[in-house]
């Protein structure tokens, strides 16, 4: 589905992205691990295009080089690590997910507020429909613009630390009703992540990065036994009902 | 905006640019006028602000380009409020970030620059409305600006009539009105900053 090829990315002589390639499986959840710095971050933004590259990106054998950014963000939708505060309620902030839909000569139909609608659903975010973003909690917050991303209706929607500000219940909130939707409207999730236990938990693959490289990319149990990720963080693992912590 | 171009359409950088093309065209300003100084009495108008003698007639031209910059604004409302997201989030959402900044930046110019070229530097107007409008209209840019420019429009009117009858026959310009509309605003908005400081 899609396909980074030998992507590299280099910010004023020093090389971010140094070759990547990774193939991610449609409805599935991979994570993307990796310390500080290793290029996680800057490896979504070439997918939404906000960053220039070298190399290949392909969705369903398509190059995103060569398409709009309208006809982009019909395909990959991207939720970034800090999210604004703008002074629109939950709804508002919703139906901006069908900005690709939209043109001058198409406004909001009434299949735009139907995907709205199933969207607000689909988070769990109905009951914050009315309310302003700027009186809503971190968690809140979370849920509607998880709803805007679905209300994008993309294939692939990119999570960029989405739990980073929340407290536990609200992240284990969260991760439920990421693989839930997943399974649920068959979506793609590229999710970085710097919680291991929670990465082992819920991915169905794990990409490690370092340095500006993938240094291992397969199934979670398999990259789960290679212990690379002990290696790398410098953790323990342990094995407890079938749940694998990292401490 | 060639500036901005080659760095980038930061709010900062945008301002920065502004200040520094007022310094340079202030120079100018200064070096005509060292040779000929007739073009000061003029400018000393111009910098007040004032709609006296200005003829329907002489509105064509800027009516023209403000109404057009108004409905552009209008028909990019909407992809506008996806900008207040951040660009990371606009992009996601297919805006052309760059472009639309551009489109923007261009649109406002022409606005105000029609303004500015026949009623002078009236002071403190865009800094009263918009705050005015936005208490208003929220962050919709399409409520935002509609209100923006009546609000705005009725404001320098009033201001006008006010101006043109306190002490008649003299006439104060509209330009004197604002500012002292203007500067009081502006110490209201700096005491609520830092009460929310």
């Amino acid at each position: 589905m899609l396909k980074i090829e030998n992507l590299k990315v280099e910010i004023k002589n020093s090389t971010i992205l140094d070759g990547i390639s990774l193939s991610v499986r449609p409805h599935t959840i991979t994570a993307l691990i990796g310390k500080n710095a290793s290029g996680k971050s800057t490896l979504l933004s070439c997918l939404t295009g906000e960053r220039k590259y070298t190399g290949k990106i392909t969705f369903c054998d398509k190059d995103l080089a060569l398409m709009s950014q309208k006809e982009r963000a019909r395909l990959i939708s991207l939720l970034p690590q800090h999210l604004p505060v703008p002074d629109i309620t939950g709804t508002d902030l919703v139906k901006m997910g069908r900005t690709p839909y939209l043109d001058i000569g198409r406004r909001f139909t009434k299949e735009d507020e139907l995907q709205v609608q199933k969207a607000l659903e689909a988070a769990d975010a109905k009951d914050l429909s009315l309310k302003k973003i700027s009186e809503m909690s971190g968690g809140e917050r979370q849920k509607i613009f998880l709803a805007m991303t679905l209300a994008q209706d993309t294939r692939l929607i990119a999570f960029d630390e989405p739990t980073s500000f929340m407290d536990i219940m609200h992240e284990k909130e969260f991760y439920r009703l990421l693989t839930d939707t997943v399974k649920k409207y068959k979506k793609t999730a590229l999710v970085v992540m710097h919680d291991l236990t929670r990465a082992a938990e819920i991915a169905d693959s794990i990409a490690v990065m370092d340095n500006g490289k993938i240094v291992a990319h397969s199934k979670t149990e398999e990259i789960v036994k290679s212990g690379i990720i002990e290696k790398l963080f410098n953790v323990t693992r342990y094995d407890f009902n079938g749940l694998t912590i990292y401490r | 905006m060639y500036i901005c171009s080659k760095i980038n359409f930061s709010k900062s950088t945008v301002i920065l640019a502004g200040v520094a093309v007022t310094a340079l065209l202030n120079a100018a300003i200064s070096f005509v006028s060292y040779f000929d100084s007739d073009v000061l009495s003029v400018y000393r108008y111009f910098s007040v602000g004032g709609l006296s003698g200005i003829t329907p007639e002489q509105l064509k031209t800027p009516a023209l380009i403000i109404f057009t910059s108004v409905a552009i604004m209008l028909i990019l409302s909407s992809k506008v409020d996806t900008l207040c997201l951040g660009d990371s989030l606009a992009l996601s959402l297919g805006v052309n970030v760059k472009g639309l900044r551009l489109i923007c930046l261009i649109t406002a110019s022409a606005a105000a620059g029609s303004v500015v070229s026949f009623a002078g530097l009236l002071g403190f107007v865009g800094l009263v409305v918009p705050h005015i409008a936005r208490k208003l209209s929220g962050g919709n840019t399409f409520f935002l600006t509609v209100n923006s420019c009546l609000i705005g429009s009725s404001l320098v009117v009033l201001s006008d009539l006010f101006g043109r009858t306190l002490l008649s026959p003299t006439e104060i310009p509209v330009g004197i009105i604002m500012s002292f509309i203007g500067a009081p605003f502006l110490f209201y908005l700096l005491a609520r900053r830092k009460n929310h400081a």
